[in-house]
């Protein structure tokens, strides 16, 4: 059997840095059950429209299995049209976040498809890649999937189980990606000197989940969040705040990082996982240490940092890994920081969002204003660099909360255009905010799904204070710091628009609603905001 | 090279100063300067030299010290 994996394209904005990991193992798995396997790396290579359809017509394919998070949408209804056009007729699967965030509104969007898979893949796909080889087209009693009936109609499957023996996935399929023609010449990246020096990079997820429940972060099904409900014969997913996360084991990691090093002279890593913190403190703290004493063992610690110098382009690029991460502000330490920075870590992305303690609060960060400057402080005295996500625009963003973030940028010395809050599907603002959502696009789902980037422009608005414009612009003055300008805005504003909303969310009690949800009682998961 | 351009000759020219960058600080210099120009969305950063690196309220400190 003929596979064909495509990875969309991401956003155009930005070169391709990452090689998608998902797709990557499921190639892997694919090849080690024997398939023929091709991948196409779109975003990649960027291919034109001709060069697509040459693709698409290089073999007869019996599959075609794109995947990808929601802001693929675009190029992935570009691809099906393509594929509609082929003179033969491959099954084609959609998997990752772009489906399991709305699976029945996405096989609504995309009659093309055959079929989706809800959540994590590794079992499910090649279930269905045994029943497709074997011609058995009977999707009922295959867990994890939606499916197409010959009227056309979506049914959702119970879903599956998440893997939790992690360390048995094989390695990536890295060599069935451009690494050579287009990543490892896009290897920089500019959080870091370090990073900016990097010569050869590739990423890796050691970990899947986080246990924190930031209101405007989705976890693609992978974290125990996602659960099925039924009702009047129909099934649709949920997502709740449960979070049930996952590791691969020090071993399986370093392992992976020496193979990395051996294969392809790797010089820098970037762990994409959720949030690297989360795991270590779930295991007592011993997961990351475990983690880089194993790395420094192994001989992949930079000589500068063994011989207490600075980097010297000079001397050392290419020499040992240096490697970044996910971290959070209320759950890192000084002692576990000195040690990642004895590893190679040369910069840690944390998603600070705000620096208010009452945004913090309604976002489920789990920290607060003063944690977030002192995690600053902490990471850069340890020697890695910090990196300070932004985000304004959230529900309850107030002249207040911008002021502090300002005052915050400048005594921590933070250079940032922030992001905004934009309500991804399976979020819990894209539930709670979803008719005002689509209102702004008048009711239109496509419209708004096709809107959709990294957050670094305005799409659906949530604050319940400030409009697109004013969020265009206060952010381009926060970023100039003319707090003048914003100040005779703040009092224009009251006669424009009254007085200011502060909503406040609440996650306590919600194992009671997801019964009464299920048994119908309830119309939401989640509690709608008090004080709108 | 000269700041200073005109119709007579100046006793002394103003040229443009040379910034000594201490080498150890050149390679930070250039990533300051390459992350700026692409500064938004997840491109952020710390500016070292301006941080005030905050060890926790004095005050509180203070507080906490300061005999009940």
């Amino acid at each position: 059997m003929k596979i064909l994996f495509i990875n969309p394209v991401v956003r155009m904005e930005d070169v391709p840095k990452h090689v998608p990991y998902g797709i990557a193992l499921l190639a892997k798995i694919c090849d080690l059950k024997g398939y023929q396997v091709q991948v196409f790396d779109a975003n990649a290579w960027r291919p034109s429209r001709a060069d697509v359809a040459r693709v698409l017509e290089a073999d007869r394919w019996d599959v075609i299995g794109i995947g990808g998070i929601s802001t693929t949408y675009n190029y992935t209804q570009f691809l099906l049209e393509e594929i509609s056009r082929l003179p033969f007729n491959p099954f084609v699967i959609l998997g990752g976040g772009i489906i399991t965030s709305m699976p029945h509104d996405i096989m609504k969007l995309m009659p093309r498809l055959d079929l989706g898979v809800i959540g994590e893949a590794f079992q499910t796909l090649p279930e269905v890649l045994d029943r497709l080889a074997h011609g058995n087209r009977n999707w009922e009693d295959v867990k994890g999937v939606i499916w197409r009936d010959a009227q056309g109609q979506s049914h959702l499957n119970s879903p599956r189980e998440l893997m939790y023996k992690l360390d048995e996935l094989p390695y990536p399929a890295w060599e069935m990606f451009p690494l050579e023609e287009v990543y490892f010449p896009n290897s920089q990246t500019l959080f870091s000197e370090e990073g900016m020096m990097a010569q050869r990079r590739l990423d890796i997820n050691s970990s899947y989940g986080c246990s924190l429940i930031c209101r405007f972060c989705f976890h693609l099904g992978l974290t125990g969040d996602m659960t099925v409900y039924e009702r009047d014969n129909n099934r649709d997913v949920v997502f709740t705040y449960e979070r049930d996360i996952r590791y691969h084991s020090p071993d399986y990691i370093v392992n992976l990082i020496v193979y990395m090093k051996e294969k392809y002279s790797i010089d820098f890593i970037s762990f994409f996982d959720e949030n690297l913190m989360t795991m270590n403190v779930a295991t007592g703290g011993t997961w990351l240490r475990e983690i880089c004493e194993k790395m420094i063992s192994a001989g992949l610690q930079p000589p500068h940092i063994r011989e207490s110098r600075p980097f010297d382009p000079k001397r050392d690029i290419g020499k040992g890994i240096h490697w970044s991460g996910t971290s959070h502000a209320s759950l890192c330490n000084p002692e576990i920081l000195n040690l990642m920075r004895q590893a190679g870590c040369s910069h840690l992305v944390y998603g600070l969002e705000s620096f208010n303690d009452r945004v913090l609060k309604n976002i489920g960060k789990g920290t607060t204003a003063r944690q977030n400057k002192e995690a600053i402080a902490m990471t850069l005295n340890n020697g890695i660099r910090p990196i300070p996500n932004q985000i304004i625009g959230f529900p309850d963003e107030w002249f207040d909360s911008i002021y502090d973030a300002m005052d915050a940028w400048d005594e921590m010395g933070v250079v940032v255009k922030p992001f905004f809050a934009t309500p991804y599907p399976g979020s819990e603002w894209y539930y709670t905010y979803k008719d005002r959502i689509l209102e702004q696009y008048n009711n239109d789902l496509d419209a708004f799904m096709r809107d959709l980037g990294d957050a670094t422009n305005v799409t659906a608005v949530i604050s319940q204070n400030f409009n697109s414009v004013e969020l265009l612009g206060l952010r381009e003055l926060m970023v100039r710091r003319d707090r003048r300008k914003i100040r005779e805005y703040d009092g224009l504003w009251a006669k424009l628009h009254g007085q200011p909303k502060f909503p406040k969310f609440k996650s306590a009690g919600w194992r009671d609603r997801l019964e009464e949800f299920r048994s119908g009682e309830r119309l939401n998961l989640y509690v709608d905001p008090i004080g709108q | 090279m000269s700041f200073l351009k005109g119709n007579y000759k100046l006793a002394q020219e103003v040229a443009p100063s040379q910034e000594e960058i201490p080498a150890d600080k050149l390679l930070e210099q250039e990533y300051y300067k390459t992350a700026l120009s692409k500064l938004g969305g997840s491109i952020a950063f710390i500016m070292k030299e301006k941080t005030f690196l905050w060890k926790g309220d004095e005050e509180d400190a203070a507080a906490k010290d300061a005999p009940s």
